[in-house]
């Protein structure tokens, strides 16, 4: 009888891999050929047809990038609007989250139907009106300018996901502090928040990627090559005449590099599944 | 305590050095030149040079890709806080002009010499000329030619210093050119850009096809002359295959890519092409090696006028200062950089007809075809007109409809189109 | 000291902020794209329903609005599938999970012009990697012409972009697979249920608020989707892969029809608001 269980366990086993080589070479074949492309001289990566390897290896690509890029500039300016809008962004739809998923009051279908609304008109339109918007208020050109629009582009999905996972926390946990004296304020940062860490985590990582990625909003709502982010330094690196392969994969897989910091930092808060020990009554 | 004090006087001087540049007066300029390199180079020449003559001025550049400039500039137009000076293609001035972006140069103009705007070609002042308002600078003028590898030329047993001089000849040749596997006679760039407008009309106007009739009141495109050119611009790649297979997916920077590998024998290019071959694949010795020539003739003689203009946005806060920069920009000392750094040849009369380009072996033959040039047509909507060709284009070539028909929905397409901006 | 706010009060309060952003940020440009597609301006408050009768006449708008209802629901249901299968499996407890990890998030870390860019070269006949790899092991003899076939065109966009997608999804999959109590496993193992019954019957139920989240904020996202039809083949050939929103973007930028872009904007909001009704419903339901 043990044995059959352990065999069957172990075909299953086989299965998983199986199945996550295929998912791998999927997920990871483009990837792995923009690797292997930052590697490759410039003249190489234009060949046809494509050398699968490197010819001779180079680091032609990283050294262009760098060279002919301020990307140090890029960097800060993208960790100055990803960041906040990170922390903004999770903050204010945390709450929003909490108030919708605790309370019962009669605006709340409105305005979770109009907070995903919000998203319904497409950023092409939005960008527009809203220079206008920052014209008045002397904000263009500004990393808050910036901000405030990814905050208000990822407030929505992370309202959304937080009211997720805030209510599959049981409702008699917070009651019980609600007994022991507390405010349904204090209950939020005393139950909620610690035990829907890995959300809000991920929530985080979400508005900071979102951020991080946007193309239109920076390349509209910036003018001057020292508030240009990470990710309009590598657009304008597309050129008309010249698309230095190398130097854009090297610039591409150099701009993962926080995000990958980032959420490596904070994975082990996603995964650990230490905040469900206490949770059963 | 040390570094904390060090970041503390760091930041003083920074704050002391944007106060001393804010003091300058800034003029913004927008150019896509600037994200390519070699451009950008020669751009930071300009500007280092131009506000040694001007300390008072800073010239700051505002980069951005050529797909994305006009997205830019319309958004921060419509919000009334563009950059000062701007660089333009054709097909921009009309959309531009209509919506009231740029301004109106006349005053600036008439406060400089009486004879100030004959240095430059009829044709491109022309298009910056909107009833009697100069709404833009010209900048280059150039023409669409033909550009040849020789050496595949002799391979296939034609002569390099003959090259086709009638559309019937340019299809024979380009099919000896052709082997089937990695080498094709044609470069055909037809994915969704100005690019194909710019290789197609050409062809379209030397059969005798037209895109509007005289009055531009209605479209052209379904006359016998039109489809007679628009399929055998198509049949290069259905019939005949002498261009590589998914032309639709070819940028012009792919055909040259496939041009400075010699898997590619002809192509239509301009002033530029040489120099961005060359920087693709250096073992080639494009300078040296490749040749062009005028475009092969039909009924007409005819080329395409490939124009870029400079202007200057209708809110800026500094007119006479971004006056002052477009002047230089259209001097003949920076017109003649240009040409020198990049090749492409410009619409002063000064500069583009002088002996250094007369002397130049692409650029003679360039400057010499502009007579034959012909522009896109002024038309506020040439945009739309423009990518129902681009279509049209693409249907055929991908066998959703044949030829003929796309050209006639792409026709009618037009007519819709005129009828909606009378 | 404690003061006690009521309940609906404080309720409100914590609404504030986020409606505060999205009022300062969203409200003027819905508005103004609004009225905008009604043809009123600031200075000229003449009501028309023109732009609204040209897009019902439109061919080209019909395509995009077809293209989309395709391009959607295939890019959300492949985003839902891979992201579910792809967390379930780095759920299990497997050498290197960690590294998987992060490393099946890259697609999504990568800006989507690159994104775009990569996948359309790897895409060509003749100089991209696809082709070559598939002619040299022989599984085909002609490039196959991924973005240029009537028939495939659009689902090589599709492709990419669920490579693009994917990783959102398994992120919060994985953190809702977290949250499931491994007791609820182990009770199951001891009544001998297998591996499929176990997932049908304890992880969805438990999953199905993330699941419903995923469903409507991928819904909404890929209707935004714009960058990688952009960079991949702008809507060709033809106008086979023009989605809508594509389309808007062509309206607006390159035609200067702001107006008729909007009501485009307008429709298609109306559209995505039919769609997520029921997903409102449901994260609403208790």
């Amino acid at each position: 009888m043990k044995q059959i269980s352990k065999k069957v366990r172990f075909n299953w086993k086989i299965v998983i891999y199986l199945l996550l080589a295929v998912v791998l070479i999927y997920v990871l074949f483009p990837i792995l050929w923009m690797i292997i492309t930052s590697l490759k001289s410039e003249q190489e990566a234009l060949l046809i047809p494509p050398t699968w390897f490197p010819k001779k290896i180079t680091t032609f690509g990283f050294r262009y990038m760098w060279q002919m890029k301020p990307f140090l500039i890029y960097f800060k300016n993208s960790l100055l609007t990803a960041g906040p809008t990170a922390i903004f962004s999770t903050l204010f739809g945390g709450l929003a989250a909490y108030s919708v998923s605790r309370f019962r009051f009669p605006l709340r279908k409105f305005f979770m139907g109009f907070v995903l609304c919000t998203q319904m008109i497409p950023g092409v339109l939005l960008v527009g009106p809203y220079f206008k918007v920052l014209n008045k208020f002397q904000l263009y050109d500004t990393h808050l300018a910036l901000i405030l629009g990814y905050t208000a582009v990822a407030l929505p999905f992370c309202t959304w996901m937080l009211k997720g996972y805030f209510d599959s926390i049981p409702r008699e946990l917070d009651e019980a502090t609600l007994v022991d004296g507390c405010t349904k304020f204090t209950a939020f940062f005393k139950v909620i928040l610690p035990l829907s860490f890995p959300g809000i985590v991920a929530t985080g990582v979400f508005s900071f990627l979102l951020a991080w990625g946007d193309l239109l909003w920076a390349l509209c709502l910036t003018s001057s090559e020292s508030m240009s982010t990470v990710t309009l330094g590598i657009a304008n690196s597309v050129g008309e005449y010249r698309v230095v392969w190398p130097a854009l994969m090297a610039a591409a897989l150099i701009a993962c590099v926080p995000s990958i910091v980032f959420y490596s930092f904070l994975q082990k808060y996603i995964v650990s599944g230490m905040t469900k020990g206490g949770v059963k009554g | 305590m040390f570094k904390k004090s060090m970041i503390f006087v760091l930041l003083i001087i920074l704050c002391f050095s944007s106060v001393a540049s804010s003091a300058k007066t800034v003029v913004r300029f927008q150019d896509w030149h600037m994200t390519e390199d070699v451009w950008l180079k020669c751009l930071k020449e300009v500007k280092a040079d131009y506000e040694k003559l001007h300390p008072e001025v800073e010239i700051r550049f505002e980069p951005v890709a050529h797909k994305d400039k006009s997205n830019k500039f319309i958004i921060a137009s419509e919000a009334k806080n563009a950059p000062d000076v701007v660089h333009c293609e054709i097909q921009d001035i009309p959309p531009y002009i209509a919506k009231g972006y740029l301004l109106n140069l006349n005053d600036l103009i008439e406060k400089e010499d009486k004879n100030f705007l004959d240095q430059w070609a009829d044709g491109p002042k022309q298009i910056c000329n909107y009833y009697g308002q100069m709404r833009a600078m010209p900048d280059n003028a150039q023409s669409i030619v033909l550009f040849y590898n020789p050496r595949l030329f002799k391979q296939a047993g034609l002569d390099p210093n003959k090259p086709p001089t009638t559309w019937e000849e340019f299809r024979e040749y380009a099919k000896k050119l052709t082997n089937g596997k990695d080498q094709w006679g044609f470069g055909m760039v037809a994915n969704k850009s100005a690019s194909l407008i710019s290789r197609f009309f050409p062809i379209l106007w030397s059969f005798g096809g037209d895109i509007f009739n005289e009055d531009m009141t209605k479209s052209k495109l379904d006359s016998p002359e039109s489809i007679e050119a628009f399929e055998f611009f198509v049949d290069l790649y259905i019939k005949d295959g002498v261009t590589p297979p998914a032309p639709n997916e070819m940028s012009a920077q792919d055909v040259r890519t496939y041009f400075s590998q010699e898997k590619v024998a002809m192509q239509f290019g301009s002033g530029f092409t040489i120099s961005i071959v060359d920087q693709l694949n250096p073992s080639l010795k494009a300078p040296e090696v490749l040749k062009c020539a005028p475009l092969p003739v039909g009924k007409n003689k005819v080329t395409f006028s490939q124009m870029d203009f400079w202007g200057i946005s209708a809110n800026t806060k500094v007119k006479e200062e971004a006056w002052e920069f477009v002047k230089y920009l259209t001097s003949k000392e920076v017109q003649t950089k240009f040409f020198i750094d990049n090749g492409v040849t410009s619409a002063r009369i000064d500069v583009g007809e002088s002996e250094l380009i007369k002397n130049n072996k692409f650029g003679n033959v360039i400057s010499e075809q502009i007579p034959y040039g012909k522009a896109m047509p002024m038309f506020i909507g040439m945009n739309e007109v423009n990518d129902a060709i681009i279509i049209a284009t693409q249907e055929a070539l991908t066998k959703q409809k044949t030829p003929e028909a796309a050209l006639k929905d792409a026709s009618a397409k037009v007519n819709s189109i005129i009828a909606r901006y009378k | 000291m404690r003061f006690s706010l009521s309940d609906k009060l404080l309720a409100y309060l914590l609404l504030l902020p986020a409606a505060l952003v999205l009022f300062f940020v969203l409200l003027f440009p819905m508005v103004s794209t609004l009225l905008t597609s009604f043809g009123i301006e600031l200075n000229n408050f003449n009501f028309t329903f023109d732009n609204y009768v040209r897009l019902f006449k439109d061919p080209e708008f019909w395509n995009s609005f077809k293209n989309t209802l395709i391009f959607v629901p295939i890019s959300v249901i492949g985003d839902l599938v891979l992201g579910l299968s792809v967390a379930l499996l780095l759920n299990q407890k497997i050498k290197g999970r960690k590294f998987f990890r992060v490393l099946v998030l890259l697609p999504w870390m990568i800006p989507s012009v690159v994104t775009g860019a990569t996948w359309r070269w790897m895409y060509n006949p003749i100089s991209g990697i696809i082709n070559s790899i598939l002619l040299r092991v022989g599984l085909i003899e002609e490039p196959v012409l991924w973005l240029s076939s009537k028939s495939i065109a659009l689902f090589s966009i599709i492709m990419a972009n669920i490579w693009r997608g994917f990783p959102y999804v398994m992120l919060i999959m994985l953190t809702g697979l977290q949250s499931i109590d491994s007791d609820i496993y182990e009770a199951g193992t001891i009544d001998g249920v297998n591996s499929w019954q176990k997932f049908i019957y304890l992880t969805l139920p438990n999953l199905k608020k993330n699941i419903i989240v995923v469903l409507a904020l991928t819904t909404v996202w890929e209707f935004r989707q714009i960058d990688l039809v952009k960079t991949m083949t702008g809507g060709g050939p033809g106008s086979l892969t023009e989605v809508l929103v594509s389309f808007v973007f062509k309206q607006y930028f390159e035609f200067f029809q702001f107006d008729y872009a909007s009501a485009i904007a307008v429709i298609m909001s109306v559209l995505m608001l039919i769609i997520s009704i029921p997903y409102i419903k449901g994260i609403l339901a208790d």
